[in-house]
């Protein structure tokens, strides 16, 4: 009753080893302290509104805003923000579908009901977002969005773990 | 469901370690049967029959709340 789909125990330390670097990366963008890497990207889709100055008169001047719609197109871009993203996302999902060096079948229920816990947390919350926050708070509260899922899991089924063990100190 | 695995367990005299040995699985799992936290799968408890010697209904038995009508 094992999930297949679960990578080997070794890989844990390396997902905490992308983790701890990326999560600090976050934190320090969070506060404003961003270094620029420029990189040319394959943007799949790139939609972006463009403003030009239009000089229609002498003193008359207009600004003008066109919508740019990419596909398939090499763009050069800042890429510092991506870069943290994957790094945080790829080590969040080795945490999360690591196996433990004992994993069971006990250890497998703790995993689902686990994951059943985060989502339903996770979406509780992104409902909350909808209905109560608006304008820019939103999408920083959607940005933290994208990890939240997995940052739920990775507590609630460590703090499991830990009381399961810590229990175990009291029997024989 | 109820079990007696933790007097099973005294009669036979091992630990909840060696019956983790014999059965392949963690000391949580044994700690959690034992502290009616956790249901195990069939093969798990037939598996622990198995090593007590004794049929599973010796060892798991429905309660009140798990009863069906027949």
């Amino acid at each position: 009753m094992i999930s297949k789909f679960l990578l080997p125990n070794k890989v844990k330390t390396v997902g905490w080893l992308l983790f701890v670097p990326s999560f600090i990366m976050g934190v320090l963008w969070l506060s404003n302290i961003k270094f620029e890497v420029q990189s040319p990207v394959l943007a799949v889709w790139s939609k972006a509104n463009e403003v030009s100055v239009k000089n229609i008169h002498e003193n008359d001047i207009k600004l003008e805003t066109t919508e740019s719609n990419k596909f398939f197109k090499v763009i050069t871009k800042d890429i510092y923000n991506d870069i943290i993203a994957v790094t945080l996302l790829v080590s969040l999902l080795i945490l999360t579908f690591v196996k433990e060096k004992n994993e069971d079948e006990y250890i497998s229920k703790i995993r689902l009901d686990s994951l059943v816990w985060a989502t339903q947390i996770n979406f509780i919350l992104l409902l909350l977002t909808i209905i109560f926050v608006f304008k820019d708070s939103f999408t920083t509260i959607m940005i933290f969005n994208m990890f939240t899922t997995l940052i739920l899991f990775i507590i609630r089924f460590n703090v499991v773990l830990y009381l399961n063990r810590r229990q175990l100190g009291n029997e024989k | 469901m109820k079990n007696n695995l933790k007097v099973e367990r005294a009669i036979k005299n091992i630990t909840q370690e060696e019956l983790a040995k014999l059965i392949g699985v963690s000391r949580q799992t044994i700690n959690a049967m034992e502290l009616c936290k956790y249901v195990p799968s069939t093969v798990l408890a037939l598996k622990i029959a198995k090593v007590f010697g004794k049929n599973i209904e010796d060892i798991f038995t429905l309660e009140d709340a798990d009863k069906i009508n027949i």
